[in-house]
């Protein structure tokens, strides 16, 4: 567990309190939203237990989440592209630390950048090869850049084709 | 030692014998008719009177000379303590003056002539028609003794009610001073006298009663407002008050909305507002940004409960929570929900937002 600094307002009480004023509530389920995303890529943890997640009680100010309040703000989570349900029981969230848009994006740009248009590689050098490093989506969920090569597939920005495993599977950029 | 009763002024002469002079042979014609002296240089202070001989009771001679024997009367003197001097005074002149032995009179004479036995007046019905007559004769009596008070009383009171009157107009059009905040503490505290009624006003009830309420209403919110609380008060409230300042013939609640409405219209010294579901009028002086700031203030160093909040601007709970709950409404104060009820803050989510960079 990485040293993981909590933000000011984590220790503030009412933001335990879900508010009812729907201004002040866009606000404060946009700064849950950030710290769950700002936790979880700290610790590279890909995965939000919904029942088992040490975020909805603060020890310290004696504030915690309720039940319905810790649904509440999943299905924003969920809902405003930051992760994906693994299960339809709903218990478990997939954190995507980056939207799957926005990682396409950047993907292009790399791929601009470094040379790699017009060229194959493969899924493993994207995450973890050495031209990626320093690249956003280095070391990234390989689920997470499999969707945003979807996408860029539909666009028809890449084609992938499939390897002998999944990690060899290739991608050229067009 | 003397002792005065209604009646009687009564001594314990120096060998502890009880000697009376009954107050109606004492001449009382007006003040000057008891006087009160010292001998040279202040020493002695005495109260005199004088005793109609002709009377045919027992009379104290004082021990003085009797020089004015000539007159049908004779000297009465008292010698009394300096400081006390001016009170015997006072009490011996109020009680000439007040002549209550002339109630025996007229008691006595209310008897009835005993009329002989009649068969009607037998058994159970007789009894009863008895009682009854004694009711009607006792309840004439009160009736009697208040008319004779309550007429002196309203004579006096008129002109209080006058200059209570031109005190309310002057205040109506003012706002401000220390001369208007006595005023105002002085009419709250005198409420109403001969409060409007359909009888009393007919036709003009309703602009009447709007005139009355709104001659209440506004030194009392003016007070609410000097007393560094909030010049608001709840419909439920200004109705329980304001029935108290009449004392009598209360009015409804439906003609206590329908005269705020028309006081509000017709004179334009409050506002009527809604918080939120509840009705309550409001005094001139009430600002809402200045209500906003004083909370801001007092939450800024840590969360408060609405009892607090209430507490601290003078009002009750019902209003203060709709006060709270409006200023939340505005985004300036945020709610926290723990173990020990609910507190409010400054909202601090806006900075949060901006320092944590968050994209929308």
């Amino acid at each position: 567990m990485s040293d993981f600094e909590f933000p000011e307002y984590y220790s503030f009480p009412p933001f335990f309190t879900i508010q009812p004023v729907s201004a002040t509530r866009q606000k404060q389920l946009a700064l849950w939203r950030d710290l769950i995303l700002k936790y979880h890529t700290a610790n590279k943890e890909k995965t939000l237990v919904v029942h088992d997640c040490t975020l909805w009680k603060n020890e310290g100010i004696q504030r915690e989440l309720n039940r319905d309040n810790v649904r509440l703000i999943c299905e924003d989570f969920v809902n405003n592209g930051n992760g994906e349900w693994e299960d339809e029981a709903k218990t478990r969230i997939r954190i995507m630390w980056k939207k799957p848009e926005e990682l396409a994006g950047d993907l292009l740009a790399w791929a601009d950048r470094s040379g790699f248009k017009g060229q194959v590689c493969t899924l493993y050098e994207l995450s973890s090869g050495e031209d990626s490093e320093g690249a956003s989506f280095e070391g990234a969920d390989e689920e997470l850049i499999r969707r945003a090569l979807a996408i860029l597939e539909e666009r028809g920005q890449v084609a992938i084709f499939k390897g002998d495993t999944s990690e060899e599977d290739g991608v050229k950029f067009f | 030692m003397a002792y005065l009763t209604s009646h009687f002024l009564v001594f314990t002469t120096g060998t502890n014998t009880l000697k009376s002079v009954p107050l109606k042979s004492i001449v009382y014609e007006g003040k000057e008719s008891v006087e009160a002296y010292t001998s040279f240089m202040g020493r002695n202070p005495k109260v005199k009177f004088h005793v109609r001989k002709s009377d045919p009771v027992a009379i104290v001679k004082s021990g003085q000379h009797t020089s004015t024997s000539f007159l049908d009367v004779i000297d009465g003197v008292i010698v009394v303590k300096s400081d006390l001097q001016k009170t015997i005074l006072e009490k011996l002149t109020q009680a000439l003056e007040r002549k209550e032995w002339k109630n025996d009179d007229s008691e006595t004479s209310k008897k009835r002539p005993d009329e002989g036995f009649k068969a009607s007046g037998a058994g159970i019905g007789g009894i009863i028609r008895r009682k009854k007559e004694k009711q009607s004769v006792a309840s004439k009596q009160i009736d009697e003794a208040f008319d004779g008070d309550l007429e002196s009383l309203m004579r006096n009171a008129k002109n209080v009610i006058t200059l209570a009157t031109k005190c309310k107009a002057k205040l109506s059009r003012e706002d401000g001073g220390g001369e208007v905040d006595e005023l105002s503490k002085m009419l709250e505290g005198m409420g109403i006298v001969g409060g409007v009624t359909k009888d009393s006003a007919g036709d003009n009830y309703t602009s009447q009663l709007a005139r009355e309420i709104n001659d209440w209403l506004i030194p009392t919110l003016h007070n609410k407002s000097k007393t560094s609380s909030t010049p608001i008060i709840n419909v439920t409230d200004v109705y329980v008050m304001y029935n108290r300042a009449r004392g009598v013939d209360f009015i409804s609640p439906k003609d206590l909305i329908m005269g705020l409405e028309h006081a509000e219209k017709m004179f334009k010294g409050f506002k009527r507002k809604d918080f939120m579901g509840v009705k309550c009028v409001v005094g001139k002086q009430f600002r809402e940004d200045i209500v906003a700031a004083k909370i801001l203030n007092w939450v800024e160093e840590s969360g408060k409960t609405v009892d607090f909040l209430s507490k601290n601007l003078g009002v009750n709970e019902v209003m203060g929570k709709c006060i709270v709950e409006e200023v939340e409404g505005g985004g300036k104060l945020v709610r926290d929900e723990g173990v020990e009820g609910t507190k409010f803050f400054k909202n601090e989510f806006d900075r949060f937002f901006e320092q944590a960079g968050i994209k929308a």
